[in-house]
């Protein structure tokens, strides 16, 4: 509102009643007005509603005196956070998840989309990019669901591979040492096609007289994929790795809870798996305040990230992720 | 010499990325091959790349066995990805529309807002407690109305929307057209790209879910074809829903082939439907990444 | 900018009504939300059905008890004589899973007119305003109910709090144990003498002489495996968890049956029996690692890749009618006595709590008094002769006849429990009606297969069980310990899994750090709790 009267009087336009001028826009714009409506719901209440629901972190929240009528307890909640000794296991697997993430995952689609623009045959070539990112589009429930299949130790295919070889089989759900190798080969099962697909926009975009220069300089194919073609997309491997550093603590919840099991807590626990048990999945009383807490803690670290994130995006090249 | 080197690079190179495809794919079809096999050689560990004793049996009872809920489940899920979409991409795209308009002076606001609530979630808790004052526990439309606006698919929609020429719009203005026909009639009939796109990420995504309808939809009737999954082939852990070996037309068919029928089952959709709408895929994934 | 945020603060504002308005209907708590979540299960009872003669309400259990229910003849002939029908409203088959339902029902106002939940949530919640006050509608409209706490000052006073409120009905449990199980014919054919196995080494001598036997063709074969947890022989190694007026070792909370004392000096001795069974393949090692689900461990049973079970006690006869005769025509199955120690004497098995804390049922507080009504006159009539003789034995010349005075069942037992899932049958396994009852010990017994019936006749006295007790719990010590147990018993097992599979090595040092670690994390505190709340149990 304030802003119209800006725009009013810059149109030299008599000022007139905040309220009247309300009521023009109105009438004048209603259609559009019309059209915000499920906009505005989606913004109100399921967007914004749930961050005003937050607040319970403050609180020692009961269900049956609700949001607005629980005790106020202030940092209560937090100050239990930091004497809690499991926090750190948590905070441990979070990010030691997020880092494999970056140093295993990352560079994979990068190394794929050099070698795959070196194919000649456009069909070898689109068919290849096609198939690799299928399971990008696959849910986690059945991208867990095979991997237990493949690793079952009675029946499945690996374990049936070791036997073969004479080994014992691995009980590969159940020992915490697996978990991390095998959260992280579903992770570039699943994206590897998928990131791949931007750096190859990328690459198509080079100017071709880059490499006919090259060409007249005896540079040999190795030399044109390494020196030419990976600095020129340089830029969008640094804004997708600063994207990854700025989610370092955004872990696939779908796949932990699908892929988790008591036993393998200690390397498969992370801050949101533990936020969903404690307030869902609870054997003793849920502590709907302490899980708040915990995740707002969580979001306050990856909020701080992602700021310095866009920071050095912006720095870097001229994308801003917002 | 050189010529010849050249040549060993690109076969090796082929053949290793067409490896690399295949082992992608790969366990899609062992899934495949598991369900449609013997269950007696699956039970001596015979079934690698092809299957053995081909029979459709798994499939027949996985459907039609009704306590597990697999046919249920899928039906639920096509109903939710239908609805879900089409009311999806209605509400984003008007939304993105309303705030691609100059004289909707709260647009900058509210996009704000939009991203301070892409960036900073809420959790599951908070929303768990908003949601269920609104009365989404045990209701289907969870699965369709909190999530209809994608922030990063309304950016994504609005930043289209506003490259498309004002010339366009004026020209219906000095029609007299009112603003639901210059929607309707101008805008709509170029967008079409763009809705395909994103009408496919939503679908996939509303596909997909686990986490929501696992935390509000509690009812068997209504539940989707990925709880459907988790309970039969991940849990399995009570009597009424695990697999037993089960001797059907003369087939054994033991845990493991019922179990890979029915993971087989809830991708096929997915399956089926990419090769014709992977083209959005890859235009919404570059859309996405350099625009948004 | 200034501009820009005034307006951002508007917007705002407006959310904030908005979200009022939301949370007011929520905050009116049940009964609104009842209104519409509960909706779907609710439409078409009270008035409709009422017009017809019956009356209806809801009722939330896990899935696997609507299941059971479902299947019991003698039920529909309860429900026709009362004239009264329960719509049940089905949740998770897993208990946890179940319960931590119950909450998430609770928060979002989807709880039906009745629930079973634990004992500890009837309380909390109870006292928050979630439940109904039984003791009024007791005394008013349940006389059988009125009648039973009367008798049994203990039952009274476990299910009253110290304001004379209810809020949870609890069902009585037969004294029972476990039973450790064997394939007769397995153990025949290998050359084992179960009447040789008298100590825990020649327990461990029998299944290596199995899997000598039967593990050399079947790499799948182990002759020990099960569900749940594996942990389960503390009492053959007296480390069971116990409690008394002087002392109380181990987590007690929610665990007579399976519960041990970590503490104990032969612990780790048990932990080296244990991980020797393990490293010599006698034990399936996914079942130890928690990775084997009931399924898993009835299609080993029955397919031969084990010999040995230790389960539930009607369990032995389960296999017997569920297939195993199929599979196998030599298929049999014995139940094992007691383990001794060197000396002879007879190791005492665990038993459960004589009231289960796990299933108490409740009221929800917004049901109107006419539900209320019903449901605790429908409790009720179990609880009285006629509801007793129908649920105990049935219908007389239908499913038993009286001879000389004595009941006896007419109908067969395997015929009528080998009936596939989902078909009507007479049942009176005690488990199969879960919500609250008294036992018929004498009918209990009666209605089971030889097997399982000879070996309850033989083990089921005072010199092969061990007493439990139930505690009544205030509603601090029960928030305190339903947090720390949370999280001790995962810690506790997960750490003695990791021992077992070698994860950890099984060395002094690392046991040690595990019981300090266990001791930091409020294993001393849980059993301070108990204590307390024993001596004010039971010493008054």
């Amino acid at each position: 509102m304030p802003r119209m009267l800006k725009k009013a009087s810059a149109e030299a336009v008599p000022r007139k009643p905040l309220k009247q001028r309300i009521i023009k826009d109105i009438r004048k714009n209603y259609l559009l007005y019309l059209l915000l409506i499920p906009g505005i719901i989606t913004l109100v209440l399921f967007k914004l509603g749930p961050l005003g629901g937050m607040v319970i972190a403050f609180e020692d929240f009961s269900a049956f005196q609700g949001v607005f009528g629980s005790k106020w307890v202030g940092l209560e909640n937090f100050k239990r956070i930091l004497q809690d000794p499991y926090m750190i296991t948590l905070v441990k697997n979070t990010v030691i998840l997020a880092v494999l993430s970056i140093v295993v995952v990352f560079p994979i689609p990068v190394l794929f989309s050099l070698f795959l623009n070196e194919v000649r045959q456009a069909r070898i070539k689109n068919s290849v990019q096609t198939l690799s990112f299928l399971p990008y589009f696959i849910s986690s429930a059945v991208m867990v669901s095979i991997l237990y299949t493949l690793v079952s130790p009675s029946y499945g295919l690996i374990n049936n591979i070791i036997k073969f070889f004479g080994g014992t089989p691995i009980y590969f759900m159940a020992e915490p040492e697996w978990f991390r190798p095998l959260y992280i080969i579903l992770q570039i099962w699943q994206t590897f096609g998928y990131s791949s697909i931007i750096y190859l926009a990328g690459i198509t975009s080079i100017d071709q007289t880059l490499y006919e220069a090259a060409e007249v300089d005896g540079a040999n194919r190795w030399q044109k994929m390494f020196k030419i073609t990976l600095p020129q997309i340089s830029s969008s491997i640094v804004v997708m790795l600063i994207i990854s550093i700025g989610n370092i603590f955004s872990v696939d919840l779908d796949r932990i809870l699908l892929m988790y099991n008591p036993s393998v807590y200690e390397t498969a626990d992370v801050i949101q798996s533990y936020v969903y048990r404690i307030g869902f999945e609870s054997t003793g009383f849920p502590d709907y305040s302490y899980g708040t807490a915990v995740n707002i803690l969580k979001s306050i670290i990856a909020f701080v990230l992602v700021i310095i994130a866009n920071k050095l995006a912006a720095k870097y090249s001229e994308t801003r992720l917002f | 010499m050189k010529r010849k080197k050249i040549k060993l690079f690109d076969v090796i190179n082929n053949t290793v990325l067409i490896l690399i495809a295949a082992i992608c794919v790969y366990p899609f079809l062992y899934i495949f091959f598991v369900a449609c096999s013997d269950g007696a050689f699956l039970a001596r560990g015979q079934v690698t790349f092809f299957p053995k004793g081909f029979n459709l049996e798994a499939f027949k009872y996985v459907l039609n066995n009704n306590d597990l809920n697999v046919f249920g489940g899928l039906l639920n899920s096509f109903i939710y990805t239908a609805a879900g979409t089409f009311v999806a991409i209605a509400a984003t795209y008007i939304t993105a529309y309303a705030l691609s308009r100059p004289q909707l002076k709260q647009r900058y606001v509210l996009m704000g807002l939009f991203t301070i609530t892409w960036v900073f979630e809420a959790g599951i808790i908070p929303q768990y407690i908003i949601y269920s004052a609104c009365g989404f526990v045990n209701n289907p439309l969870v699965m369709i109305i909190p999530s209809m606006i994608n922030t990063q698919f309304l950016i994504i929609c609005k930043t289209y929307l506003e490259g498309i020429p004002l010339e366009l719009e004026e020209a219906a203005v000095v029609d007299g057209a009112n603003q639901f026909q210059i929607l309707a009639k101008v805008f709509m009939p170029i967008s079409k790209p763009i809705l395909a796109t994103i009408g496919t990420f939503y679908a996939v995504q509303i596909w997909n879910q686990y986490l929501v309808p696992q935390m509000y939809l509690k009812d068997e009737q209504f539940q989707t074809i990925q709880q459907v999954l988790k309970q039969v082939v991940i849990t399995s852990g009570d009597s009424s829903t695990t697999f037993r070996n089960v001797v059907q037309n003369g087939i054994l068919l033991n845990q493991q082939n019922l179990k890979a029928a029915a993971i087989f089952v809830a991708m096929v959709p997915i399956i089926c439907v990419y090769p014709f709408v992977q083209k959005y895929f890859k235009k919404g994934i570059l859309i996405g990444s350099v625009k948004g | 900018m200034k501009k820009r945020w005034l307006s951002m603060a508007a917007v705002l504002t407006a959310a904030g009504i908005l979200l009022a308005g939301c949370g007011t209907s929520g905050g009116t708590s049940t009964t609104a939300a009842q209104g519409q979540g509960g909706e779907a299960q609710e439409s078409g009872t009270g008035e409709t059905q009422a017009a017809e003669g019956t009356k209806t309400y809801t009722m939330f259990m896990r899935g696997t008890f609507i299941d059971w229910i479902g299947e019991l003849k003698w039920y529909d002939e309860a429900e026709k004589r009362t004239g009264v029908h329960v719509e049940y409203v089905k949740g998770p088959n897993d208990q946890e899973d179940a319960y931590a339902e119950v909450d998430q029902r609770l928060i979002s106002g989807t709880l039906p007119d009745a629930a079973m939940c634990r004992q500890a949530q009837a309380n909390v919640y109870g006292s928050q305003g979630a439940f109904r006050d039984l003791a009024p509608l007791i005394e008013e409209y349940a006389p059988n109910i009125q009648a039973y706490l009367d008798e049994n000052p203990d039952y009274a006073a476990l299910v009253t709090n110290d304001d004379g409120t209810i809020y949870g009905l609890l069902n009585e449990t037969p004294k029972l144990a476990d039973f450790v199980f064997y394939r007769a014919d397995h153990f025949r054919k290998a050359g084992v003498d179960p009447s040789q196995i008298k100590t825990v080494d020649d327990f461990t001598q029998a299944m290596k002489t199995l899997k000598e036997y039967y593990g050399k063709d079947n790499p799948n074969y182990y002759p020990l495996c099960g569900r749940d947890t594996f942990f389960r022989y503390a009492a053959w190694f007296d480390c069971a968890n116990n409690i008394s007026a002087e002392e109380s070792n181990g987590i007690y909370y929610n665990a007579a049956k399976d519960g041990m004392d970590i503490y104990a000096d032969n612990f780790y001795h048990m932990m080296e029996v244990l991980k020797g069974w393990y490293d010599d393949g006698l034990v399936n090692p996914e079942w130890v690692a928690g990775s084997y689900s009931e399924g898993d461990w009835e299609a080993a049973m029955l397919n031969g890749d084990c010999s040995i079970g230790y389960d539930f006690m009607t369990r032995p006869q389960w296999f017997l009618d569920n297939g195993g005769p199929d599979i196998d025509p030599d298929y049999e199955i014995a139940v094992l006595d007691n383990i001794e120690d060197e000396n002879g004497n007879i190791k005492k098995y665990q038993v459960d709590f004589p009231y289960n804390e796990q299933r108490a049922t409740v009221i929800n507080a917004a049901t109107d008094d006419e539900t209320a009504q019903t449901i605790i006159q429908f409790i009720d009539y179990f609880w009285g002769e006629e509801g007793q003789t129908l649920c105990s034995w049935g219908v007389e010349g239908e499913s038993y006849q009286v001879v000389d005075g004595k009941k006896e069942f007419i109908v067969d037992y395997s015929t009528e429990e080998s009936k596939p899932a989902g078909e009507k049958k007479w049942s009176f396994l005690n488990d199969r009606y879960t919500v609250c009852k008294p036992v018929d010990d004498e009918a209990f017994y009666a209605w089971n297969g030889d097997v399982v019936k000879d070996a309850a006749a033989r083990l089921f006295d005072e010199d092969h069980l061990m007493d439990a007790y139930n505690i009544k719990y205030t509603e601090d010590q029960l928030e305190e310990l339903s947090t720390l147990t949370a999280t001790l018993n995962e810690q506790v097992k997960s750490n003695l899994t990791g021992f077992v599979t070698g994860r950890t090595e099984l060395n002094e040092a690392n046991w040690q750090a595990f019981l300090d670690d266990m001791d930091s994390k409020g294993y001393s505190r849980v059993e301070e709790i108990q204590l307390e709340a024993f001596r004010s149990t039971y010493d008054e």
